[in-house]
């Protein structure tokens, strides 16, 4: 018997109209245009876990633990999900009757809509998506991801299909998932005749820093269960997903997809990114682009086209590299992957002996803070501290006693601190801590250090990280500087910003011009009037940060006048101007650090008090909360 | 590009097959020029799957001679993502298609 199929996007239309269809085809296209017809789908052996081979799984020994997202430890507490909760079936009516990752709680969890054009690599783009989005939900952070890293690490040719689980085994298997900067996305070059494109591939040479900047993964877990798979994107995030395209697919616009086609087209793998009980489907994040669908997203019902016959796959426990964390933090203070949910603070500050004495705290309950141990003999001031891609090492930047730089790196393959060497001017302000980056210039990136000057000035330096390991002069700039540190960024159009406290009390932005001789320039100049007395701290945050590509709010924090800490932001995205948003504490000498981690888009602040202590504080949705005394400087 | 030419009697079929790319989003399109009413096109048959998701396959179409033929007619196959119109096509193929005039026919 022949197979029926709809030679037009007209006929498309009537025939949706006569059999009932709840979607409707793409507004773009005219009756007169001639819809999709290829042939082949997912057949059992392409190396897919069929659904049934996995049944119900024992969500409550893989989730039954609070999650760094709070709004997760909610969710699967209403599951019955958490230990302390009754064993037996999940709690019925606990499950929304709707989830959309797209905005959940207020808050964006998926990157853009990307296309793979023109490589059948569907699957490494739903293995990425899903990696993407949990590192998201994990950690708060944006954490856009390479799927040519997979593709091309598998040695895949652009035209040879897979399926989610083979790019989750590589990725497991092979130090994480790198960012499109250490290895990109690429198709084959313009002018390739159509007949070697698909068995066109790419030399795969990663940056040779790729173990500091993949967002590393665990187990990941295969859900062949209906009702767990909403449960588990409920209560910890998006599912990779693949179903049979028929000729009808490519139409999709809105509505809910059902099959009205008999003509199969292929086999397709996308991200499921929620679902819709009230309208009986998956909602879908594609990667063929914004011009399908919805802007990119469409609606598949439940059990349409094998969508349900085959496992989904969900990811838990991500690590994302200190890359990606680069802008969250700053000072003698940041968030590291270790511990079990990979999210410790690592802190240095000095201690007896012009040593430095490293701190860390469990990134689980009760978050008790810890001694690691010292190292150096020469530190004026508090350190300034952070991770970086060679091979995720920590590194340590102090102002000596003589008034000059010293670098420590803690190496992660051997477990030990070592001295990285002396460098800079003699004449650093003793006892003022230094400004410390990782930029992307370069692979692995250089070092860009500024410190304040006896003179009041600023005085840039930079490495290249690369051999001879030289520390370079970027020579000096500012005047009337009373207090500098840790408040460099460099931001996503590639140049430096900084945040100094002048000698009137107040506070001023400088930006280096790097299109125009990489002139540092003075830029705003804000404060409350009550003068700053020591260093600020600033980050990018997460706050306004829309997508993966826009810029967060500056979040600085500054100790001032009567002890207190002046918290300030301003908007990158909307060019909003800075703003005090609060004045919290007591008995503060200096802010010392500063990040945004992974609980809940919180603010982290490190002070040392006047009795020489330092001292958390923390900000959440209800305001700025007195931590723990951490120990004494 | 590759252009074929093809000589059919009138009621006689043709079928070819090209690469689809449809679990990207590619789809085959065509447009006849010159004695557009001689010829016919319509999908073929689905032929074997089996393949990986992402992977290529392959599609037949089958171009009719109508009768009662006498004329040439040029099919321009191309492949593309319909919501992409500015974009190149992937793939394209042309087939030139002389259609033999049939016995007893006018002229």
């Amino acid at each position: 018997m022949p197979q029926e199929s709809v030679q037009s996007v007209g006929e498309l239309r009537a025939q949706l109209i006569a059999r009932g269809a709840r979607w409707s085809v793409l507004e773009h296209l005219a009756d007169e245009e001639p819809v999709p017809r290829p042939s082949l789908g997912l057949e059992p052996g392409a190396n897919l876990t069929p659904a049934e081979d996995v049944g119900r799984i024992d969500l409550r020994r893989i989730i039954g633990h609070a999650s760094g997202n709070p709004h997760l430890t909610r969710r699967r507490a209403a599951h019955g999900l958490l230990a302390g909760a009754a064993e037996g079936a999940p709690v019925r009516g606990a499950r929304p009757a709707a989830v959309d990752w797209r905005n959940r709680w207020g808050w964006p969890w998926i990157t853009k809509v990307k296309d793979q054009n023109p490589c059948g690599s569907c699957w490494a783009f739903g293995a990425a998506g899903l990696v993407e989005s949990m590192a998201r939900i994990e950690h708060d952070v944006w954490a856009e991801r390479s799927e040519g890293d997979v593709h091309d690490g598998l040695r895949f040719s652009c035209g040879q299909g897979s399926n989610p689980e083979t790019a989750l085994d590589w990725i497991k298997a092979n130090g994480g998932l790198a960012d499109p900067d250490c290895w990109p996305y690429s198709t084959p070059p313009a002018g390739l005749p159509a007949a070697r494109r698909d068995a066109w591939r790419a030399e795969y040479t990663p940056s040779w820093d790729r173990s500091g900047r993949t967002v590393r993964i665990t187990d990941y877990v295969r859900l062949g269960d209906v009702e767990q798979q909403k449960v588990w994107l409920d209560t910890v995030g998006p599912l990779t997903a693949c179903f049979d395209v028929y000729d009808d697919f490519f139409g999709l616009g809105s509505g809910v997809y059902h099959r009205t086609s008999d003509r199969l087209a292929g086999g397709h793998c996308v991200l499921v990114v929620g679902y819709d009980d009230a309208a009986g489907c998956w909602l879908f994040k594609n990667s063929w682009g914004t011009g399908y669908h919805v802007g990119g997203y469409g609606r598949i019902a439940y059990g349409e086209v094998n969508i349900d016959h085959w496992a989904k796959c969900g990811l838990r426990g991500t690590n994302p590299d200190p890359w990606t964390k680069r802008r969250l933090h700053t000072g003698n203070v940041y968030e590291s992957g270790n511990g079990r949910a990979h999210r410790n603070f690592e802190l240095l500050a000095t201690t007896t002996g012009a040593r430095l004495q490293h701190w860390w705290r469990e990134g689980d309950a009760p978050f008790a803070w810890a001694r690691a141990g010292t190292f150096a003999s020469d530190a004026s001031g508090q350190p300034a501290f952070t991770g970086t891609t060679y091979n995720r090492n920590m590194e340590s930047l102090h102002v000596t006693t003589g008034g000059r730089l010293r670098h420590w790196y803690y190496e992660q393959s051997a477990g030990v601190w070592r001295d990285g060497g002396l460098f800079g001017p003699g004449d650093a302000a003793v006892g003022s801590t230094p400004a410390f980056i990782q930029s992307d210039y370069g692979k692995p990136g250089n070092f860009e250090v500024v410190v304040r000057t006896a003179d009041g000035r600023l005085n840039h330096w930079w490495r290249i990280n690369g051999a001879p390991w030289t520390w370079n002069d970027g020579g000096r700039f500012a005047s009337g500087i009373a207090h500098y540190g840790p408040a460099l960024v460099q931001t996503r159009a590639r140049h430096l910003d900084l945040v100094a406290a002048r000698t009137d009390g107040r506070m001023q932005l400088w930006w280096r011009d790097d299109p125009n001789g990489f002139t540092w320039r003075a830029g705003e100049v804000f404060g409350s009037g009550t003068p700053a007395t020591s260093a600020p701290c600033l980050i990018e945050g997460q706050y306004g940060a829309a997508d993966e590509d826009t810029a967060g709010n500056y979040e600085l924090c500054v100790a001032v006048a009567g002890g207190q800490v002046e918290h300030w932001w301003r908007g990158n995205a909307g060019g909003s101007p800075w703003r005090r948003s609060a004045v919290f504490g007591h008995d503060v000498a200096s802010v010392t650090g500063m990040l945004q981690g992974s609980f809940g888009f919180n603010l982290e602040v490190v002070v040392l008090r006047t009795d020489r202590r330092l001292q958390h504080w923390w900000r959440d949705g209800a305001g700025w909360h007195e931590g723990p005394v951490i120990g004494p400087v | 590009m590759e252009v074929r030419r093809v000589v059919l009697g009138p009621g006689e079929r043709y079928e070819l097959r090209l690469t689809g790319r449809g679990a990207r989003g590619y789809v085959w399109t065509w447009q006849v020029t010159g004695d557009a009413d001689v010829v016919s096109v319509a999908p073929g048959p689905v032929l074997a799957g089996g393949a990986a998701p992402g992977a290529a396959v392959e599609l037949s179409y089958v171009v009719g001679a109508r009768p009662p033929g006498g004329g040439r007619a040029r099919i321009r196959f191309a492949q593309v993502r319909p919501p992409y119109p500015d974009e190149a096509p992937y793939d394209e193929f042309v087939l030139d298609v002389e259609v033999t005039p049939g016995s007893g026919g006018a002229g």
